[in-house]
C-alpha cells in the first residue's frame, strides 16, 4: 500500500480495546455469524483484528470494514467465551460509530435506520404513529408483502397500549422502592409485560415508581453506531432518574438494562432483582413444559443467568428443560432482524431447531426483541409452544 | 493470479472465494501473531470434491496452498506463504457418524474438538485428546499438530486416537489411508501424517477412536512453598505407578498475575507453585489414589485441597486456565512457548527459563504440564516495540537451547510451523532432516502443500531435485 | 526354525552356517553381524552402492510372516547390537539397541519396578518386534510404544527421529512408517521404548463363553488389559490397582481363577505353527461373524474382541483345503469390516497371495516411499506390502 490510511481522533480511540485481544481464536465457536460463514473475518477475533488494523492505518476504513461490523449481532457471547477479558461490546459501538462518520452507512438501509433511530423511536408520539400504522396494515393483511413486518407481534389494541399508572402500592410486608423503566419497545408493543413486571414487583413487597418523562435507554442507537443521540438519550433519562428515592431502576429488557447498567449502578434485572431479594413463591400451579432462552445482553451483557431459572422453578409444576445453547443468540439482536434478515433468519432457525426438539409449552425469555423473534419463529416453525416473558409467567402464577 | 482466483470462484461459488484485501488481512496470522503473511486468496470449500478441484487448480496454476482450521494454532502453521491460497475447512463441520458399538466416530476436519465430545456424550464415550483451545480449535488442526492437551500423560496424544483418514494429495487425488480397524495394510501412513502439520495434503475426514468416559474423576490442589517441592511431589506420583490423568503445574509469577487480575482464584500470593492433579478410573480405585496423591504432597510440603464438587473443581483450574487470561491482558501480545524436557530436569529448567526471561527484562511466567515435562513459559509484550520482539525470540531460542540441552525437545504440542523451523538443526542433524524431506517429497514432490513449514528456511536453498538424486533410476 | 535362529536362543557364537532359508526357498551364501550402528550404516551403503540385496534379521523369528524374499544375496543380522543403552526408571523410558532379546529388555523393564509393553508370541529382538509390529496378546498396539527410533536408511545414511520423552512433535513421526515396515524403508538400530508401570494386581479368570455382547462387555472392563476368546472359552486377565481389579471381577461373567501362564499360553494359538495362520482385523461389532465364518471353514479361533483381532490357524495342508480356507479368510475380513493378513502359509501360498492384502491406490506412495528412502531397493525386497 502507498500510503498510509488516515487516521481520524474517533480511530485512534478505538485503538487500546483491541489490544486486549491476543488472537488466541476462543471466540470463533461462540459467534453466531462465525458459524454460519466459517469466516474469520465474520469473528469477534477477525473484527478486533480489522478494527485494529484501521486504528493503526494498516488498512484503511472500508466497505469490508464495515459490512463486518454490521454483520455482527452484537451479541457479546464473544465476551463471555474471552480468556482476555475484551470488552468487545464497546467496540463494536466504536467501531460502527467510526463506520458512520467515515460516510460508510449510507446505503438504504442505514439511513433508515438512522431516521428512524433518531427521529421515531425515541419520541414517544411518532413511535406510536408508527405502531398505528402497523396495526392498521397489519388489519388489512399487508403486512405480509413487508419482510421485515412480518416479524412485528399483532400489535396490541390501542387500549392496552395505554401509559402505565404512575405508581403501584407494595403488597404485603414492604421490601423497598423500585422505579420501573418501561423501554420503548417494550411500551408499545408489550404494554401488557410491563404492568405484569409491575404487578410482580408489588407481590414481592416493592413499591413501584414509573417516572412518566422517561425515555429510550439509547441502546438501539449506541449499537448502531450514533453515539451522540445515544448520549442525549442518556443524559436525559439520568435527569429523570436522578436522585429518585427508590432503591433500583428495574428493567424488564435485557437490551436497555445492558445498557444502563455501565452508567447507573442502581440497574437491576427484575429477574435479578426478584432473586436477590428472594421471590415469593406464587401458590398457583402451572404444570408447564418450560424452557428458558437466554437473552444475549441478559447472559452475556450482565451475567445474569441463572437467576431467571431459579424463579421460574420456583413456580409449582413448573418443568425447567434443557435445549440447545440457551445462550445463543437468536437473530433479533435490537434492529438486526430488519436490516440483516438473511443472516438473522440463518441464526433463528438453529434457535428453533434447539427448541423444536425440546418440545416445551412455554419459551420464555427476558427481552421484547427476543420475544418478537421467537414467536414469530415459533409461529412460522409451526411450533405450538407460547412465548413468554418471565414475569408474565410469574404473573400468571400469582393470580392462578 | 487473478487467472487462479477465477477458476477458485468457480469451484467453490463467489460467495466462498475471498480475494479484497481486509478480507485477506485477518488470515494473515493464527494465534502466534508474530508471524504473518497475507494470502492471495482465502477459499471455503464445502467439500472433500471441491477441496480436491481447488488443489488441482492450484497447482496447475504454480500457486502453493495451506489447509487452516480455527487458525488457533501458536507455531504459525496456518500462515500462507509466497502468497499462497488458504484453504479453510470451517464449513465441513459436520459429524457423519458415531459408532458406540465400535468405538469410533468419523468427522469431517472443520468439527470444533469440544463438539465431537458433545456429540457422543450419549453413547458414553469421548474423543480423549483435548488441548487447552478445544473449546474453538478443530479436528483437521488437531490432526495437523498432533495436539495434546493436560490429558496426554494418560490418554496420549491426537496419533493414538486416529484410524483413518481421507486425504486430498498435493495432486489433487483423494485417497483413503489406514482403517476403521486401525490395522490397514501397509505403511502406516495414518501414523505419518499426523503431526504432518498439513504439509503432506489436505485432510477431508477423519476416523477417531473413542474412549469411554471414567466412571469417577476427583481433582486435588496442592499449594507448595516452591515449583522444586511441586516437582518432587509429582515425580514420586509418577514413580510410584500412578498415572494421573492430568498433572499441572503453575509458578509463582503465574500465581501473582492471576491474583492479581479478574481471574483472581482466591489462591496466597506467596504460594511458590500450585499443582493441579486430576484422576480418573474405576470409582475403586480413584478413592484410594486420591489418598495416595494427597500423601505425596503433603509429605513434600503442600497444603492440599480435594474439590467436593463441580464448582470446587472449576476454580482449582480457574488457577490454570486464568493464566492466559491474565497475561494477555497485562500486554498487547503474548507468546506462549512450547518445549519439553525429562521431567526429572524440570526444575532446573523453570529456574533458568525465568532466569533467561529476566536477562532479557521479560515479563515470564511459567505454566506447564508437570507428567510430561511439557513446558509453556508465557511472554507477554507489545509486538509494535521492535526492541521487545528481538528480545522475545531471543529469549525463546535460548530457553530451546536450554531444553535441548538437557535432552529435551523443541517441541510438545504446538509444532514447528513457521516459528520454529529454524531451530530444527538443534536436535537433528542433515540426515535425520534428510529422512524427513523424503518423506514429504514423496507426498508432495512439487512442494506446493504448506511449504515453509517445518524445516529450516536454508534446506531447500540448493535444488534437491528429486530425479537428480536418482530415484526414478531403479524401477520397481 | 532355521539354524540361525537356534543358535541364537542357546546363546550361540556369532558366525552362523550359511545356509537355505528354508521358508523364502533362497539360499544366502553371506552373512554380516555388525556389531555397532556406524558399522550397520557402512554395511548397508556398501550395499546399496554394489546393488546387493540384504535380508536383515534378528532372531529370525518373523521369516514366515511378511511377503518371501524376492531375492537376497547376504544377510544382515542385527544381534550384534544389542544391550540396554539407557534406562530411566523415573521417567520409565528405555532405550535399547535392535538386536536385544525382548526377554532381557523385559527382566530390566521388571527389575525397575516397570513392564515391557510387547508381548508378541515367538518373543524375539526388540528391532525384529518393532519391524513388525507384533502384536501380543496384552499387548496389541506397538507404535504407541515408541518414543524415538534411530535407523539406518537403504540409502545407508544413519538417522534418528523422535526423541526420549514422551511428548513430541518436532518434525514429522518417522517412526511410525518404519514400525511394521519389516525393514523396507531402513534398519531400525535402536529405539526409545516408553515402559509402563507395573500393576499392583493382576489376575487371569476363566469360564465357558458368554455371548458375544457379554463377552465384549468383559474385555471392555477398565482394567481388562487382556481378554481372548479361544476354544469356547473366554480368558480375561485383569490388572491395575487391587480395588480397580476387584471391582471388575466382580463384573467378569467367568470366574475361574487361573495364572498368567495361561494368557501367555494363548500365544502359541496367536503365533503357532499351524499349515495356515490368517489375522482377521475389524471393528468390534463384526468380529463375532468373522469368527463364525472360519471356524465354519475349519479354523481353530482365537479372538482378541477389545483390540479387533481374530488369529485363525487350520492345519489341512491339501491345496484344495487351503484354498477354501483363505477364500473364507477373505470373506470373514468383509464380515469383521477390516482385512485379512496371512500370517503363516507354505510358500507357494505367500508366492501366489500378497500376505498384506494390496495396497490398491496407495501403491503409488508405497512405490514413491520405497524409492525415496531405499532408492537400491536393496532391503527385503519383495517382503512388505506390494511386493516392494
Amino acid at each position: 500500500m502507498s500510503e498510509t490510511p488516515a487516521v481520524t481522533p474517533e480511530l485512534a480511540a478505538l485503538h487500546p480495546g483491541t489490544l486486549d485481544c491476543v488472537h488466541c481464536g476462543m471466540c470463533l465457536s461462540s459467534c453466531p455469524t462465525y458459524r454460519e460463514t466459517g469466516r474469520e473475518s465474520s469473528s469477534p477475533r477477525g473484527r478486533i483484528y480489522l478494527m485494529r488494523g484501521v486504528a493503526e492505518g494498516a488498512i484503511p476504513l472500508g466497505d469490508v470494514t464495515a459490512e463486518e461490523l454490521h454483520l455482527c449481532l452484537g451479541c457479546r457471547a464473544c465476551e463471555t467465551a474471552c480468556p482476555s477479558g475484551v470488552a468487545y461490546g464497546e467496540l463494536l459501538e466504536r467501531g460502527r460509530a467510526a463506520v458512520a462518520d467515515a460516510g460508510l452507512r449510507n446505503g438504504l438501509v442505514g439511513r433508515l435506520e438512522r431516521f428512524a433511530l433518531r427521529h421515531v423511536v425515541p419520541h414517544r408520539g411518532r413511535l406510536r404513529a408508527l405502531v398505528d400504522l402497523t396495526a392498521i396494515a397489519q388489519r388489512l393483511g399487508l403486512t405480509r408483502f413487508i419482510p421485515p413486518a412480518r416479524l412485528l407481534p399483532r400489535v396490541p389494541a390501542r387500549s392496552t397500549r395505554a401509559r402505565l399508572p404512575r405508581e403501584f402500592a407494595a403488597q404485603g410486608e414492604r421490601r423497598g422502592r423500585v422505579a420501573l423503566f418501561e423501554g420503548c419497545i417494550m411500551a408499545e408493543l408489550f404494554a401488557d409485560v410491563n404492568r405484569a413486571t409491575a404487578r410482580v414487583l408489588a407481590r414481592n413487597g416493592f413499591a413501584v415508581v414509573v417516572p412518566p418523562a422517561q425515555g429510550c435507554c439509547g441502546a438501539l442507537q449506541a449499537h448502531a453506531g450514533d453515539p451522540k443521540t445515544a448520549k442525549r438519550l442518556e443524559a436525559h433519562n439520568a435527569a429523570v432518574f436522578e436522585g429518585g428515592d427508590f432503591a433500583a431502576i428495574v428493567s424488564n429488557s435485557a437490551g436497555c438494562g445492558a445498557h444502563q447498567r455501565p452508567h447507573d449502578a442502581r440497574v437491576r434485572d427484575v429477574c435479578e432483582l426478584l432473586d436477590e431479594a428472594g421471590l415469593r413463591v406464587p401458590t398457583g400451579r402451572l404444570p408447564l413444559r418450560v424452557c428458558y432462552d437466554d437473552p444475549c445482553h441478559l447472559l452475556h451483557g450482565q451475567g445474569v443467568g441463572d437467576a431467571p431459572r431459579r424463579l421460574l422453578r420456583a413456580i409449582d409444576g413448573v418443568e425447567l428443560v434443557d435445549h440447545a445453547d440457551p445462550g445463543s443468540c437468536c437473530g433479533a439482536a435490537g434492529t438486526y432482524n430488519v436490516v440483516q434478515p438473511e443472516m438473522s433468519r440463518a441464526v433463528l432457525a438453529r434457535k428453533l431447531d434447539a427448541l423444536a426438539a425440546a418440545d416445551p409449552d412455554v419459551i420464555v425469555t427476558g427481552n421484547p426483541g427476543c420475544l418478537m423473534q421467537l414467536r414469530a419463529g415459533a409461529r412460522e416453525r409451526g411450533l405450538r409452544a407460547e412465548v413468554l416473558h418471565p414475569v408474565e409467567l410469574l404473573d400468571r402464577a400469582y393470580g392462578a | 493470479m487473478s487467472q487462479l482466483h477465477a477458476a477458485l470462484r468457480a469451484i467453490v461459488g463467489p460467495e466462498a472465494c475471498l480475494t479484497r484485501a481486509e478480507e485477506l488481512y485477518v488470515y494473515e496470522a493464527d494465534g502466534l501473531t508474530v508471524h504473518s503473511a497475507r494470502p492471495s486468496a482465502v477459499v471455503l470449500p464445502a467439500d472433500t470434491d471441491q477441496v480436491a478441484r481447488v488443489v488441482r487448480a492450484c497447482r496447475a496454476h504454480g500457486v502453493p496452498f495451506v489447509p487452516r482450521g480455527a487458525g488457533t494454532g501458536l507455531s504459525g502453521g496456518a500462515v500462507a506463504a509466497d502468497d499462497g491460497v488458504i484453504i479453510e475447512c470451517s464449513r465441513m463441520d459436520r459429524v457423519l457418524q458415531i459408532s458406540g458399538d465400535d468405538r469410533l466416530a468419523v468427522v469431517q476436519p472443520g468439527v470444533v474438538n469440544a463438539d465431537l465430545s458433545k456429540a457422543v456424550a450419549h453413547t458414553g464415550l469421548f474423543y480423549a485428546p483435548d488441548p487447552s483451545s478445544q473449546l474453538a480449535c478443530t479436528l483437521g488442526g488437531n490432526v495437523a499438530e498432533n495436539s495434546g492437551g493436560p490429558h496426554t500423560l494418560k490418554y496420549g496424544t491426537t496419533t493414538n486416537h486416529v484410524l483413518a483418514l481421507e486425504m486430498v494429495l498435493p495432486d489433487g487425488e483423494v485417497v483413503r489411508l489406514g482403517s476403521r480397524s486401525g490395522h490397514a495394510p501397509g505403511f502406516d501412513l495414518v501414523g505419518a501424517v499426523v503431526g504432518g502439520e498439513g504439509t503432506l495434503g489436505i485432510v477431508t475426514e477423519i476416523t477417531v477412536r473413542l474412549v469411554p468416559v471414567p466412571e469417577s474423576v476427583e481433582t486435588l490442589l496442592g499449594i507448595f512453598p516452591d515449583v522444586v517441592s511441586a516437582c518432587r511431589a509429582v515425580g514420586a506420583i509418577t514413580k510410584s505407578g500412578l498415572v494421573p490423568a492430568a498433572l499441572e503445574i503453575v509458578d509463582r509469577r503465574t500465581i501473582e498475575a492471576v491474583e492479581a487480575s479478574v481471574y483472581a482464584a482466591g489462591l496466597p500470593t506467596d504460594a511458590g507453585a500450585v499443582l493441579i492433579v486430576e484422576l480418573d478410573g474405576p470409582e475403586a480405585g480413584v478413592a484410594r489414589q486420591v489418598e495416595r496423591v494427597r500423601e505425596f504432597a503433603l509429605s513434600h510440603g503442600a497444603r492440599v485441597e480435594v474439590a467436593r464438587d463441580e464448582a470446587e473443581r472449576q476454580r482449582f483450574w480457574r488457577a490454570r486456565k486464568g493464566a492466559f487470561g491474565a497475561m494477555g491482558r497485562l500486554a498487547p501480545d503474548l507468546y506462549v512457548h512450547d518445549a519439553v524436557v525429562p521431567r526429572a530436569k524440570l526444575p532446573e529448567i523453570l529456574e533458568r527459563v525465568c532466569e533467561i526471561g529476566d536477562r532479557y527484562r521479560l515479563r515470564l511466567c511459567n505454566v506447564f504440564h508437570a507428567g510430561d515435562g511439557n513446558l509453556h513459559p508465557n511472554i507477554c509484550f507489545d509486538r509494535r516495540d521492535a526492541d521487545e520482539l528481538a528480545r522475545v525470540v531471543a529469549a525463546g531460542e535460548e530457553i530451546l537451547r536450554t531444553c535441548v540441552e538437557a535432552g529435551g525437545v523443541i517441541s510438545g504440542e504446538h509444532g514447528i510451523g513457521t516459528e520454529k523451523r529454524e531451530y530444527m538443526p538443534l536436535l537433528f542433524g542433515e540426515a535425520d532432516l534428510d529422512a524427513m524431506a523424503r518423506l514429504r517429497e514423496s507426498f508432495d514432490p512439487e512442494r506446493v502443500c504448506n511449504p515453509g513449514k517445518v524445516f529450516p528456511s536454508t534446506r531447500f536453498c540448493v535444488e534437491s531435485n528429486p530425479k537428480a538424486r536418482g530415484y526414478d533410476r531403479v524401477p520397481l | 526354525m532355521n539354524e540361525a535362529v537356534r543358535d541364537a536362543r542357546a546363546g550361540g557364537t556369532v558366525s552362523d552356517p550359511p545356509g537355505a532359508v528354508a521358508e523364502d526357498g533362497l539360499e544366502v551364501a553371506e552373512s554380516l553381524r555388525p556389531t555397532d550402528a556406524a558399522a550397520l550404516a557402512d554395511q548397508v551403503g556398501d550395499a546399496a552402492a554394489a546393488g546387493r540385496a540384504l535380508l536383515v534379521h534378528g532372531a529370525g523369528t518373523r521369516f514366515e510372516t511378511g511377503n518371501p524374499a524376492l531375492r537376497a544375496d547376504v544377510r544382515l543380522d542385527t544381534r550384534g547390537l544389542s544391550g540396554i543403552d539407557e534406562l530411566d526408571a523415573d521417567e520409565g523410558v528405555v532405550r535399547a539397541w535392535a538386536g536385544t532379546p525382548l526377554a532381557e529388555l523385559r527382566e530390566k523393564a521388571v527389575a525397575s519396578g516397570h513392564e515391557l509393553p510387547f508381548d508378541p508370541p515367538g518373543e524375539g529382538t526388540l528391532g525384529g518386534t518393532l519391524a513388525s509390529a507384533a502384536a501380543g496378546l496384552r499387548f496389541a498396539n506397538v507404535r504407541d510404544a515408541v518414543l524415538g527410533l534411530d535407523v539406518v536408511l537403504g540409502s545407508g545414511e544413519a538417522t534418528r527421529s523422535g526423541g526420549r520423552v514422551v511428548k513430541n512433535v518436532t518434525g514429522y513421526d518417522l517412526a511410525k512408517l518404519h514400525v511394521g515396515a519389516f525393514g523396507s524403508l531402513g534398519v531400525i538400530t535402536a529405539a526409545w521404548i516408553r515402559l509402563r508401570p507395573a500393576p499392583e494386581a493382576v489376575r487371569v479368570f476363566e469360564g465357558p463363553a458368554p455371548d458375544a455382547r457379554a463377552s465384549l462387555a468383559a474385555a471392555r472392563l477398565a482394567t481388562a488389559r487382556a481378554a481372548a476368546i479361544h476354544d469356547g472359552r473366554l480368558i480375561v486377565e485383569l490388572a491395575g490397582d487391587a480395588p480397580s481389579v476387584e471391582a471388575d471381577r466382580e463384573r467378569l461373567p467367568v470366574r475361574e481363577e487361573t495364572a498368567a501362564e495361561r494368557v501367555d499360553a494363548l500365544r502359541d494359538v496367536q503365533g503357532g505353527r499351524a499349515v495356515l495362520r490368517v489375522r482377521v482385523t475389524g471393528v468390534a461389532s463384526g468380529l463375532p461373524a468373522a469368527a463364525a465364518c472360519l471356524e465354519g471353514a475349519g479354523g481353530v479361533t482365537l479372538s482378541l474382541p477389545a483390540q479387533g483381532l481374530l488369529y485363525a490357524a487350520f492345519d489341512d495342508s491339501d491345496p484344495k483345503a487351503l484354498g477354501a480356507a483363505l477364500e473364507a479368510a477373505g470373506r470373514a475380513a468383509g464380515l469383521a469390516g477390516g482385512e485379512l493378513r496371512i500370517e503363516r502359509a507354505p510358500l507357494a501360498v505367500r508366492r501366489a497371495h500378497d500376505v498384506f492384502g494390496d495396497p490398491g491406490p496407495l501403491r503409488g506412495i508405497h512405490r514413491a516411499l520405497k524409492q525415496r528412502f531405499d532408492p537400491a531397493g536393496i532391503l527385503n525386497p519383495g517382503r512388505f506390502a506390494g511386493r516392494l
